[in-house]
């Protein structure tokens, strides 16, 4: 059964054209290759102390 | 693909050709991006938009510089009514790649279509308003905006949904099942369209289809030819750019499909059907007819012969009338000739027994005939002569011949009645009986003068001359023929009671009455 209070909550309001550049600077573009490359500095800091 | 340690292109070989790094990791990395990216392509070729979402985002969190998968993407968002993410994985692609890129050109064309782009940004800024109306309990207001932005923007399908769940709130199932059906065929495994749908399907309960009235085999799916195709990189993705059910020509299609099936039916089914009922009632009419007829005719014949054999039976029964009414007659004459043969008047016997016809009569009555036949025969032998005689003399040949015969039957010996007998043949016409009657005077009277006179008259009928003394013979005969009434001389020259006595001798019961008729036996005996 569907509660209509509950199913509005889940309706977020859009973004409208004017905030799109705030949308694109709000994003997080981290993905798995950026994720490999701190593990790699990390290794290699560790390794240089 | 650059090295993660020195940036230096990579080959096909697992590790980097300058500084040896190990890339296996960061090539499965490449390669799972690129398998999610396929995978949304294939959901995004099939409408299953928000399954493209889902596996090219996780394209991108494994390579964000993935372009075909987020220019795919910005596609998909921008096909759902998101016009603001769409623009910014665009935008963002655009930065990463600047050039080649085909996100600059959605963007260019975007930017270029001002009129789209208000349309777009008011129909997010009207659906915002709904959303907030929504949830301050103001849900009619909100629908009538949903009404319209769902009008100007048919692609939002955040609008649907919140539009379908109005609906549902205000138990318009049907109304909701048919917004909600239109979200579906813009998105077709969109878990929030469907959830609805269930629920609605629940509260009805009645499946709803999401197929398509005519079938997708045909038509609505695939690749239509007016479509949009956007190329993102090396991959095509093709979408049309508004769902139809179906176009004009495939209904007009349909039409005509329709049409000559009709009239291929009409022609090969209903025509021969009817041709058949037709024919077959004819038929039945004929056979009908022809055995009405040959009834009637069976009918007919039977009464032809009904009133054939009536015919026959009224004939029969005439004639037996007719056999009855002489065999009475005789019967009648029968008791007459028996009553007068007992008052010993034989002369009124013999009348009456000339009358008898002795084949009509019964055995007893035949004994009787005989005896009194018997009796009076010389009666009526006399009586047949001169009944002959008188009618001879009155020109009643029929009589004159009939009588005779009846006399010659009972004594065939007698010249009298012989000799009239042929004349009455003779002056009939009958020539040839009065021939043979008069060979027959010749046969019993021969070298007499009534053989002679009997041979004269032959000969006058068959045209032959004849000697003196026959024809003396003849004059003095010939007196018979057609001066005996007169009572000439010759009647009574040879009126010879003696001759004729013993002329007549055979008669037994000759009882005097008949000397005068022996004219003529005296002379032709003495001669």
């Amino acid at each position: 059964m569907i509660n209509y209070e509950e199913e509005l909550k889940k309706f977020k309001p859009c973004l409208d054209v004017d905030e799109v550049e705030s949308a694109v600077y709000s994003r997080d573009l981290t993905d798995v290759i950026d994720i490999l490359k701190e593990m790699m500095e990390t290794d290699g800091q560790k390794e240089k102390e | 693909m650059n090295c993660l340690n020195c940036g230096t292109l990579l080959n096909e070989s697992s590790h980097c050709p300058k500084c040896g790094f190990d890339a296996v990791v960061q090539k499965k990395v490449y390669l799972m991006s690129n398998q999610f990216y396929n995978a949304g392509l294939e959901k995004a070729e099939i409408r299953d938009l928000s399954g493209a979402i889902d596996l090219l985002q996780r394209s991108l969190k494994f390579n964000k510089l993935n372009i075909p998968a987020r220019n795919l993407l910005g596609l998909v968002y921008f096909e759902m009514g998101e016009a603001v993410s769409a623009l910014s994985e665009w935008v963002i692609s655009k930065n990463i790649m600047p050039e080649n890129n085909i996100a600059a050109e959605y963007i260019n064309r975007l930017q270029s279509n001002g009129n789209k782009l208000d349309i777009i940004n008011q129909t997010i800024k009207k659906y915002n308003e709904a959303l907030n109306c929504c949830r301050n309990g103001s849900s009619d207001i909100a629908m009538i905006q949903l009404k319209k932005i769902v009008t100007q923007n048919p692609k939002f399908i955040k609008a649907y949904h919140l539009l379908a769940l109005n609906y549902i709130e205000q138990n318009a199932y049907e109304k909701a099942r048919r917004i909600l059906k239109k979200a579906a065929k813009i998105d077709k495994t969109n878990s929030t369209t469907l959830r609805f749908l269930r629920e609605v399907d629940e509260r009805t309960g009645m499946q709803t289809s999401l197929e398509s009235r005519w079938g997708s085999k045909f038509f609505g799916s695939g690749k239509d030819k007016g479509a949009e195709e956007y190329n993102a990189g090396a991959a095509a993705v093709v979408i049309p750019p508004t769902f139809r059910e179906s176009s004009v020509f495939a209904t007009l299609l349909n039409l005509g499909f329709g049409l000559v099936i009709g009239a291929l039916v009409v022609w090969f089914l209903v025509v021969p059907a009817n041709t058949q009922k037709i024919n077959r009632e004819a038929n039945n009419k004929i056979t009908e007819y022809s055995n009405a007829m040959a009834s009637q005719a069976s009918q007919l014949s039977k009464m032809e012969d009904e009133i054939e054999e009536s015919e026959k039976t009224v004939k029969t029964a005439a004639d037996q009338i007719d056999e009855a009414g002489k065999q009475v007659e005789s019967y009648e004459n029968l008791i007459k000739a028996f009553n007068a043969y007992r008052e010993e008047n034989y002369t009124n016997a013999a009348n009456a027994l000339m009358n008898v016809d002795a084949a009509l009569l019964s055995v007893d009555a035949k004994a009787i005939y005989d005896s009194i036949y018997e009796d009076i025969r010389s009666t009526l032998f006399n009586k047949y002569s001169e009944t002959g005689k008188e009618a001879y003399d009155n020109g009643d040949y029929a009589t004159a011949i009939d009588q005779p015969s009846k006399a010659r039957e009972m004594d065939g010996t007698d010249y009298e009645v012989l000799n009239y007998l042929a004349l009455a043949y003779r002056d009939s016409g009958d020539n040839e009986n009065a021939i043979k009657v008069f060979k027959e005077i010749i046969a019993q009277f021969e070298g007499t003068k009534r053989a002679t006179s009997a041979q004269y008259y032959i000969d006058v009928i068959n045209g032959v001359e004849t000697d003196e003394t026959g024809s003396e013979a003849v004059q003095g005969s010939d007196v018979t023929d057609d001066d005996s009434g007169s009572g000439d001389s010759g009647t009574g020259n040879y009126d010879d009671g003696a001759d004729n006595s013993g002329d007549s001798g055979g008669n037994g019961s000759d009882d005097g009455s008949s000397a005068g008729d022996g004219y003529d036996d005296a002379d032709y005996d003495n001669e």
